[in-house]
């Protein structure tokens, strides 16, 4: 079940680190937490085999959403990460409200 | 009737007294630099430092000043080496405490003014242990506060000494909001955040904003 796969799989350490939840504003810092984000994004959509995410159910998957530390990524910063994939290549918004998006663990070009 | 002074009304006595005098000697040097009697509004000079420059009657007798000392300052100009450096010291005080600053005189004649050299001086030594009290660094409005409430009336107008901020980090305490480190560090909430985001800035802490307050973390990224 859910539960169980999401034990089972490895999540980085930022995901246990607090402020890995607040958009950071130093812009270096916010490089590399987006980063930490994007990879995390990709490894846990393959983990689960999730090939769309919506944006507003997506808050509420344990992906953005750590109960143990009780820290939940914005609407507003998961709406930043998700456009970062986009850029590296890795998510194409379905809808043009950018509420839906297909995610590519590979970019086309990697096939 | 009261013929000792005592208490407040006798210091206020006293000021105004010394504040006569003060008056008497600046109209008397003035006069003495300009070569011709003037005739002082007393109070009117001293008040303005003060005062807000807005106050229309203490503005009026502020520019009659200001005219006598551009003719003072124009004297100075053609007749260099007629007037010593004292003299110009003692001219550019006066300016000071008129408010007015006369860059080409300032520059020309002498560097810096003998009132900010020992005001920093003095500053330097009122400030020393109250600074180290709150390891090393006061808000302006703090050094202003703490420097004018010692001084009395005679306050301080001019503000020279800028501080330097210097960077700490957060302890290993794992996390700190401003307000604990404000606590721990014995600093105010207001300098504790500015400590805490110029750390941030420059990339050694990063921030956790939740529901329980802002809090700053070592950067581990």
């Amino acid at each position: 079940d859910e539960y169980k796969s999401a034990m089972s799989f490895e999540w980085p350490w930022q995901y246990n680190f607090p402020p890995f939840f607040t958009l950071q504003p130093n812009v270096d810092t916010r490089q590399k937490q987006l980063a930490a984000w994007c990879s995390l994004v990709l490894s846990f959509c393959r983990h689960r085999k999730l090939y769309t995410l919506d944006v507003l159910e997506a808050q509420e998957s344990p992906v953005f959403n750590n109960k143990k530390i009780e820290r939940k990524l914005s609407v507003e910063a998961i709406q930043v990460v998700f456009e970062e994939l986009r850029k590296k290549g890795n998510l194409e918004w379905l809808d043009k409200s950018k509420s839906r998006c297909l995610i590519m663990w590979r970019r086309p070009e990697e096939w | 009737v009261l013929t000792r002074a005592v208490g407040i009304v006798g210091i206020e006595r006293k000021l105004e007294e010394k504040r006569k005098e003060t008056d008497k000697n600046i109209s008397e040097s003035l006069s003495r630099l300009v070569g011709r009697p003037l005739i002082m509004h007393s109070t009117a000079v001293i008040n303005f430092i003060s005062l807000d420059s807005a106050n229309h009657y203490l503005s009026l007798q502020a520019k009659e000043m200001v005219e006598v000392s551009k003719s003072i300052a124009n004297k100075i100009k053609d007749k260099q080496g007629d007037i010593t450096e004292d003299e110009t010291i003692r001219f550019k005080s006066y300016l000071l405490s008129m408010g007015i600053a006369n860059p080409v005189t300032r520059e020309t004649h002498g560097s810096g003014t003998q009132y900010h050299i020992q005001l920093a001086k003095q500053l330097g030594d009122i400030l020393q242990a109250p600074l180290e009290e709150r390891g090393g660094m006061m808000a302006l409005t703090e050094v202003y506060c703490l420097v004018n409430r010692a001084r009395g009336m005679e306050i301080l107008i001019f503000f020279p000494a800028a501080l330097r901020v210097k960077l700490m980090m957060v302890s290993d305490k794992g996390s700190l909001t401003a307000e604990e480190f404000a606590k721990l560090l014995g600093l105010s909430v207001l300098l504790a955040k500015e400590r805490l985001l110029l750390a941030e800035k420059m990339g050694h802490l990063c921030r956790d904003d939740s529901v329980e307050g802002l809090r700053f973390y070592p950067n581990l990224f």
